[in-house]
């Protein structure tokens, strides 16, 4: 892995990055209550000797009252969304230049959002909090949203929310040490599985291209893969297939399997990010490359594998130093040349 | 409001103990609250220079012996809550454990007393230091829960932007005013 570029701007720890869907671009929140996004100027594919330059191209000052915990695009692109501990999750669209207009704020939760999520058609938005509910939001265009579920069922302080990339199932990851799997039925959403094997804290989780498989990570050190045999009969359990103890010394905090060549990056607060090779049957990984000191001797807080095909290969970080950095795993680089 | 443990056993304090208390961030803290700018050098010794003198268990003793329990006008070193045999400090890999002792199991501060300490260490210790705080193993009915709450780093980042909670956990922390400390930690 090399470093490509440091982004520095964030007044206090970075909590999360998240990638444009059809741009080198970035968004990126922390503890300054901020929301920044970054622009790189390349704009041809893969080429590892020229460093590409990121230049932070917008910045929301104070977008929430407090902490700005997760970021994320719309799928089109239209939108920027952020989630705050304020209990807040606002909707940001461009007005041109590097000017960014709050076009709704989504409230409901007690307390503290943790997470949000857009599904893969960009209809459906979840959120998350430490109020232990997970919500469901339709988007009916012109930054109109309408809750369409608030869904109760964990135990304590939800963690983070995924779409499945290819149905409308979201996987909720929680500090009840559980993940749950939401399904909808005549328009009631309800929760169709709960998936057990975590001993703490569950920070982070992501689907496969296919979206069968999910990868979790957590406060017990280890990844776990788990596999729905028939994702589209909602009877159908998932089984955890796989399971390596110890891939960090401290809580892993976020995981990323790439869409683009199946790799699955984590970091932790031990300051590692590590890349994983999974086999054909998703049931052993093996550790490919890894990145000491990435923030220096800060905890990791996001890792996030670029989603473009050509840039596959990019890596996004996020650390308790107040910096993002744009990694280049040339293991991958090397073999799309090939 | 009654108290959980009305009636707390006191421990004496020796003085050998407390004459000990005079580690290099002990004397930094309070050489720059007494306004001394070489202190901000000194600090910047601590964290990047190899020979300096490395943190040990006596120095985070200090940093939290002196921290007042929530209830009792008593410290939580007199409350024998904090005691240096349970800190231990890998100075090389910049990691910490403290445990403490809840007076009681069903101590409903315990949380409180955890994060008191929790936060006194963020501010004092040079970042890079992983902590670790834990419940003494046996000593509460609800150990495994204050545990996880105390080692959630974003709960704890949550706590400390509620203003009510950051307010208690300041005037917990105030006993340090005696030792006009207080000013620089507090940065006001």
């Amino acid at each position: 892995m090399s470093l490509l570029a440091t982004l520095s701007g964030h007044s206090d720890r970075v909590w999360h990055a998240a990638w444009h869907p059809s741009q080198l671009q970035l968004v990126t929140c922390g503890g300054d209550k901020a929301v920044r996004v970054w622009t790189s100027n390349e704009t041809t594919s893969t080429s590892t000797s020229k460093e590409a330059t990121w230049t932070q191209s917008a910045s929301i000052d104070d977008a929430h009252k407090r902490t700005v915990r997760a970021v994320a695009f719309s799928p089109d692109a239209t939108l920027l969304t952020s989630a705050g501990f304020d209990g807040a999750t606002a909707i940001w669209e461009s007005v041109g230049g590097s000017e960014f207009e709050c076009v709704a704020t989504l409230e409901g939760h007690e307390n503290e959002v943790k997470s949000i999520a857009w599904s893969a058609s960009g209809s459906l938005l979840a959120t998350c909090s430490r109020d232990k509910s997970v919500w469901i939001w339709e988007s009916l265009g012109d930054g109109d949203f309408e809750c369409i579920a608030v869904l109760h069922e964990h135990s304590q302080d939800v963690k983070m929310v995924a779409w499945n990339p290819r149905r409308e199932i979201l996987a909720s990851a929680s500090y009840d040490d559980t993940i749950k799997i939401w399904r909808d039925k005549d328009d009631d959403w309800y929760c169709s599985d709960t998936l057990k094997g975590h001993t703490s804290t569950v920070w982070g989780i992501d689907f496969d291209e296919t979206g069968d498989y999910i990868a979790s990570v957590g406060d017990d050190k280890s990844l776990k893969i788990w596999h729905n045999a028939n994702i589209s009969d909602a009877f159908t359990p998932y089984k955890c297939i796989s399971s390596t103890p110890s891939i960090h010394t401290r809580a892993v905090y976020s995981v990323s399997w790439s869409k683009t060549h199946g790799k699955i990056a984590t970091c932790s607060g031990d300051n590692y990010i590590r890349v994983f090779e999974v086999d054909a049957n998703k049931t052993a990984v093996k550790m490919i490359a890894e990145i000491p000191n990435a923030h220096g001797d800060f905890d990791v807080n996001s890792v996030r594998w670029c989603p473009l095909a050509e840039h596959g290969h990019l890596l996004a970080s996020a650390g308790d130093d107040g910096n993002v950095k744009v990694w280049s795993f040339k293991g991958i680089v090397d073999s799309n040349s090939k | 409001m009654s108290k959980d443990n009305a009636n707390p056993v006191v421990f004496t304090v020796s003085d050998e103990e407390t004459s000990k208390a005079k580690s290099k961030l002990w004397r930094l803290m309070a050489a720059r609250a007494a306004g001394d700018s070489a202190a901000d050098s000194d600090a910047m010794d601590l964290d990047n220079s190899a020979d300096v003198e490395q943190i040990d268990a006596h120095e985070v003793f200090d940093l939290i012996r002196n921290i007042n329990d929530p209830e009792h006008p008593l410290t939580l070193e007199q409350l024998n809550v904090a005691q240096l045999r349970h800190i231990s400090v890998d100075h090389a890999n910049s990691h910490i454990s403290v445990v403490f002792t809840p007076t009681i199991p069903h101590c409903s501060m315990a949380t409180l007393i955890g994060l008191c300490i929790r936060v006194q260490l963020l501010r004092c210790l040079p970042q890079r230091f992983k902590v670790d705080i834990n419940v003494e193993e046996g000593t509460h009915q609800s150990e495994k829960s204050v545990n996880k709450q105390l080692n959630d780093k974003e709960r704890v980042a949550a706590a400390m932007e509620n203003s009510h909670l950051l307010e208690v956990v300041n005037q917990v922390l105030q006993t340090q005013d005696k030792r006009g400390i207080s000013r620089i930690l507090w940065g006001t």
